[in-house]
C-alpha cells in the first residue's frame, strides 16, 4: 500500500466515526492478508490517535464543544494505548519457540534389546523419555494400589497400551520443577515405591510413574506413542 | 535538594565555560562534597558506597568477559574455561566477576538489615526504600541469569528448576504456567536458545540497576540520611559536609572490604561456587543435590519447606515482596531499634532465622513462622 493511500485513508478516518472506520479498514485488509492488516492497523491507530489529540487541542482553543473535546482527549490516548500494545506483541512473541523448535519430530525405538527389569532413556523433542520393561511383580504392584492412595489418581491401564502392559513409557521429567528422577540404571535408588526418586526435592514415583510422595503435583507424563510392531514403538 | 551551601568555585576558564552551559560539576559537588551527612553515622552506613563500588566492578569485569564469552550451548562452558586459562589475566577478571557477585550480595544484605534495624524505611523514606527493594530484585535476577552463563551442571539445572517455578501457576489457571515457561525457554526444555537470551538480559539488567541506583541516591538526597538514633537532623549545621568526613570513612571501610574481596579472589576463588559447575551441562542427568548460589539459599529453603508446589512458590515470593510493604506494616513511630527493646528481640531472631534458613535449609517452617510472627508484632 502506497504512502499516499495511507495518508488519505488516515485523513478520511479523522473525519469520520472511529469505530466504523477501523472495522471497514480492517475488513478490507483482512480479505487480503491478515498479517499485513495487523501491522497496518497499528500504524493507523497511532496516526489516528495523533489526529485526535490535535483536534482536541484545537477544540480547547475555541472552547465551543466541551463534550466533544472531552471525548477526544480520552479517545486520543486510548488509541495510542491500543496501538502501543499491538506494536508490542511481536517483541513478546519472538521469545516463543521458533519454527525449528516447533517442528514435531517423532522417533522410532527398537525395544528388542531391553531385557525384563531394565530401562532405557531416549531423547524426544529435547526431553528424556523413560522406557521400562517391567517385571511381573512390578506390574502387579502398580495394579494393586487403590486409587484413593494416589495424589493424582490414574489406573495403571490408562498409562500403558493394552497387550503391552510390561512396557511403561514416560516423559522422564519430574512434574515438580523439572529435574530428571533417578531409577533408570540398576544401581540407582528407586524411591520408596520402587519406581523413581527425584533427588531435587524428594518426590517418589511408583512402578507406573505415578507420584506417591513429595512435592510433585502430577504423575509423570505419558507421551503420545504407538506400537508399530511387537518390538518397536513410534513416539510423537 | 538545595538545603545546603553551594561551595563550588570553578577554577580556570574551561570549567567556568562548562559550568555556565552544563553545571554538572556543580551538581556533583553539591551532592557529593557539600552534602550534609549526620555526624553520628556508624560503619553500617558505609555499605552504600561499597555497593556502588561493587556495581561498577561487575560492569567493568562483565564487559571484558563478554568480549571473550560465547553464549552457545556447545561452546559456553569451554569459552569460560578459555577465559580462565588462556586469556591474558582472564583468570583474574573472571574470578573478580564471580566472587564480586557474592560480595555484592553480602554488602546488600548488610545494607538491608541496617535499614531494618534503624528504621530507615519509615516516612519520609518509603520511596527510597522501595527503590532499594527493586534494586535487590533486579540484582537477584542478574545473579541468577549470570549463573546460567558458565553452562555447567548447576547452571543448567538451576535454570530448569527456577524457571519451572512459573509452572506452578498451572494450579490457578491451567496451561498459563506452562506457556510462560515455554515462552521463557523458547522451546520445550532449557536449550542454547535459553542461554542466548539469558546472556542478553544479563548484559542489560546491570544498566537498569544503574538507573535505579541513580534514583535511589536522588531520593536519598531529597530526604537526607537517617542516623543511628533515628532522630532527624534539625538544621543543616547538625551535619558535616560529606567530603572529606563521610568520604574518608567510606573509603576506609571500602579498603577493608576490598581486602576481604581480594582474599576470596586470590586464595579461594571457587569457595562460594559449587564443584558440580565444573561438569558441563547435561540435560539427561540431574546432579544429586541442586543448590542455588548461597545468596538465594534462605528463599530456596522456604520453597523446599512447604510441601505444596504452589504454596512453596507463593511463600517464597511473598518473603521478598513483603519488604515493599514494611514501611506500612510497621506502625511504630519510633525509628531506631535502639529504642525499641521488644522489636530488637524480633529483629535478631529474624536475622538468625535467615542465616539458619540459609545454612541448614532444613527448618524452614519455623523460619517463615518467625518471619510472619515478626511482621505481626509490628502492629
Ligand atoms: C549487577 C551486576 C552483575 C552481577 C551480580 C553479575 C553476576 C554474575 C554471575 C554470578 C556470573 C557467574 C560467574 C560464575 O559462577 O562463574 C556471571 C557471569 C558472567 N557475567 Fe555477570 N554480573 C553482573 C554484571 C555483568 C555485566 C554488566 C556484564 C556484561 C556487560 C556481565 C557479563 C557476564 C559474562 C560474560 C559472564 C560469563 C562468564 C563467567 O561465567 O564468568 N555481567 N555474572
Ligand atoms: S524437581 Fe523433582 S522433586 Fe522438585
Amino acid at each position: 500500500m502506497s504512502f499516499r493511500v495511507l495518508l488519505m485513508s488516515a485523513f478520511a478516518m479523522y473525519r469520520t466515526e472511529p469505530v466504523v472506520c477501523v472495522i471497514i479498514i480492517s475488513y478490507i485488509e483482512l480479505t487480503n492478508q491478515f498479517l499485513r492488516a495487523r501491522s497496518m492497523l497499528v500504524l493507523y491507530l497511532s496516526i489516528y490517535g495523533n489526529f485526535y489529540r490535535m483536534e482536541a487541542l484545537l477544540a480547547s482553543q475555541d472552547n465551543e464543544d466541551l463534550t466533544r473535546r472531552d471525548f477526544m482527549t480520552l479517545a486520543g490516548p486510548a488509541f495510542f494505548a491500543v496501538g502501543g500494545v499491538m506494536a508490542l506483541w511481536p517483541f513478546i512473541d519472538q521469545m516463543n519457540p521458533d519454527a525449528g523448535a516447533l517442528a514435531l519430530a517423532s522417533i522410532e525405538v527398537d525395544l528388542a534389546p531391553i531385557a525384563k527389569g531394565q530401562a532405557i532413556t531416549v531423547m524426544w523433542r529435547g526431553k528424556p523419555v523413560f522406557i521400562r520393561n517391567r517385571t511381573l511383580a512390578e506390574i502387579e504392584e502398580a495394579k494393586n494400589v487403590s486409587l484413593e492412595d494416589l495424589p493424582d489418581p490414574a489406573p495403571d491401564e490408562e498409562r500403558t497400551k493394552k497387550g503391552h502392559e510390561n512396557w511403561l513409557v514416560n516423559v522422564g521429567i519430574c512434574t515438580h520443577l523439572g529435574c530428571i528422577p533417578k531409577g533408570q540404571s540398576l544401581s540407582d535408588t528407586k524411591g520408596d515405591y520402587n519406581g523413581w526418586f527425584c533427588p531435587c526435592h524428594g518426590s517418589h514415583y511408583d512402578t507406573s510413574g505415578r507420584i506417591r510422595k513429595g512435592p510433585a503435583p502430577r504423575n509423570m507424563d505419558v507421551p503420545p506413542y504407538q506400537f508399530i510392531s511387537d518390538t518397536k514403538i513410534k513416539i510423537g | 535538594m538545595k538545603a545546603h551551601n553551594d561551595t563550588y568555585l570553578p577554577s580556570g576558564s574551561i570549567s567556568k565555560w562548562i559550568d555556565e552551559r552544563l553545571p554538572i560539576m556543580r551538581l556533583m559537588h553539591g551532592q557529593f562534597v557539600d552534602f550534609p551527612t549526620p555526624r553520628n553515622l556508624n560503619y553500617m552506613w558505609t555499605f552504600g558506597g561499597i555497593l556502588m563500588f561493587c556495581l561498577v566492578t561487575q560492569i567493568v569485569t562483565g564487559i571484558v568477559l563478554a568480549m571473550h564469552y560465547v553464549p552457545h550451548a556447545d561452546m559456553a562452558f569451554d569459552s569460560v574455561q578459555r577465559i580462565k586459562r588462556d586469556v591474558n589475566y582472564g583468570w583474574l577478571i573472571q574470578s573478580i566477576h564471580a566472587v564480586g557477585a557474592s560480595m555484592f550480595f553480602i554488602a546488600v544484605y548488610l545494607h538491608i538489615f541496617r535499614g531494618l534495624y534503624y528504621g530507615s524505611y519509615k516516612a519520609p523514606r518509603e520511596v527510597l526504600w522501595i527503590l532499594g527493594v527493586l534494586i535487590f530484585l533486579a540484582m537477584m535476577a542478574t545473579g541468577f541469569l549470570g549463573y546460567t552463563l558458565p553452562w555447567g551442571q548447576m547452571s543448567f539445572w538451576g535454570v530448569t528448576v527456577i524457571t519451572n517455578l512459573f509452572s506452578s501457576l498451572d494450579e490457578i489457571v491451567p496451561g498459563l504456567g506452562s506457556s510462560i515457561v515455554t515462552w521463557l525457554w523458547g522451546g520445550y526444555s532449557v536449550t542454547g536458545t535459553t542461554l542466548n537470551r539469558f546472556f542478553s538480559l544479563h548484559f542489560l539488567l546491570p544498566f537498569v540497576i544503574f538507573g535505579l541506583v541513580a534514583l535511589h541516591v536522588w531520593a536519598l538526597h531529597v530526604s537526607g540520611q537517617n542516623n543511628p538514633t533515628g532522630v532527624e537532623m534539625k538544621v543543616k549545621s547538625d551535619g558535616v559536609p560529606m567530603s572529606p568526613f563521610a568520604v574518608m570513612k567510606d573509603l576506609f571501610a571500602l579498603v577493608i572490604f576490598v581486602i576481604m574481596f581480594a582474599w576470596f579472589v586470590f586464595f579461594v576463588p571457587d569457595y562460594l561456587g559449587h564443584a558440580d559447575n565444573y561438569i558441563p551441562a547435561n540435560p539427561l542427568v540431574t546432579p544429586a543435590h541442586i543448590v542455588p548460589e548461597w545468596y538465594f539459599l534462605p528463599f530456596y529453603a522456604i520453597l523446599r519447606a512447604i510441601p505444596s508446589k504452589l504454596g512453596g512458590v507463593i511463600a517464597m515470593f511473598s518473603a521478598i515482596i513483603v519488604l515493599v510493604f514494611i514501611p506500612w506494616l510497621d506502625t511504630s513511630r519510633v525509628r531506631s531499634t535502639k529504642y525499641r527493646p521488644l522489636y530488637r528481640w524480633f529483629f535478631w531472631l529474624f536475622a538468625f532465622t535467615c542465616i539458619a534458613l540459609g545454612y541448614l535449609g532444613a527448618m524452614p517452617a519455623e523460619g517463615s513462622y518467625v518471619f510472619w510472627a515478626r511482621v505481626f508484632t509490628f502492629y
